[in-house]
């Protein structure tokens, strides 16, 4: 998808990675989420990414458990 | 939106659907409801293998959507958030299942050969593990669907649990480009597997 080949800023590349991961306090949270409100590419690049980051985490708990 | 048919809802996104919903529009939430009913029954099918749990479930997911209408956010596809609720209730419905034991009610207190005998449902079992293992398949195929430079850096970050800085060191990149690639190859497996649901659910 073109909103996947689009390059951001480093920082908001943190803010994606941190989003992803939920490590954002909660000012920063607060600002990003307004930020994606107003930009459709990115919403839907770090709804995906989190999304992706929760799979690749149930993939890794399937692994362990089947070990 | 003065007259709200289907013809003139059916031109709207869900997540268009969705707002109008939020704002009182009642006729938004049937046409989501007619939109995913068969589309949530073929999905929900394949964790549950029960027509009559998967009509259960497909209710109970829209009864959810409707009480919960404002917890909806657009940030979310309201595919996914719909998908999340419904997985949400089919899991608690395993855990519910795997709890009941069917127990034999022959017992011959005067044979000492005749035991009570306390079966486990193994169907269930079995289910959760086919789930497990078509999740599994479909999370590998989606993996090895990447470039060569996302999928070694989200191996390394989701599976290994290696930190950004090891990784960095690791491959000899800066640390903004292993987080850049990271949220691209993450982005991707979401969206291969948004692509193998939808196409679940199409038959």
């Amino acid at each position: 998808m073109e909103c996947y080949d689009k390059e951001y800023h480093p920082v908001i590349e943190e803010y994606i990675t941190n989003y992803a991961e939920d490590t954002l306090s909660e000012p920063e949270r607060t600002a990003f989420t307004e930020v994606l409100a107003v930009d459709d590419d990115l919403r839907q690049f770090a709804y995906s990414a989190k999304e992706g980051r929760r799979l690749l985490e149930q993939l890794r708990y399937f692994r362990s458990a089947a070990k | 939106m003065s007259a709200l048919n289907h013809a003139a809802l059916a031109r709207y996104s869900d997540e268009d659907l969705m707002e109008f919903f939020q704002a009182g529009k009642e006729a938004a939430f049937t046409e989501l409801v007619n939109r995913y009913t068969g589309k949530l029954h073929n999905f929900l099918f394949r964790y549950t293998h029960n027509h009559q749990d998967c009509e259960d479930l497909v209710q109970e997911t829209f009864l959810r959507v409707h009480k919960s209408r404002h917890s909806y956010e657009r940030i979310a596809k309201f595919s996914t958030w719909m998908y999340t609720i419904a997985i949400n209730l089919a899991k608690s419905l395993y855990k519910k299942k795997s709890r009941m034991q069917l127990v034999s009610i022959h017992k011959d207190l005067n044979n000492p050969d005749d035991f009570e005998m306390i079966l486990e449902d193994e169907r269930l079992l079995q289910d959760e593990q086919l789930h497990q293992k078509l999740s599994m398949e479909q999370l590998q195929r989606a993996i090895d669907a990447l470039s060569e430079e996302f999928k070694q850096v989200v191996i390394l970050r989701d599976l290994e649990q290696f930190s950004y800085e090891e990784i960095a060191e690791k491959l000899g990149v800066p640390m903004g480009t292993v987080k850049s690639r990271i949220n691209r190859g993450r982005a991707q497996i979401s969206m291969q597997i948004g692509k193998y649901v939808d196409l679940g659910t199409s038959f």
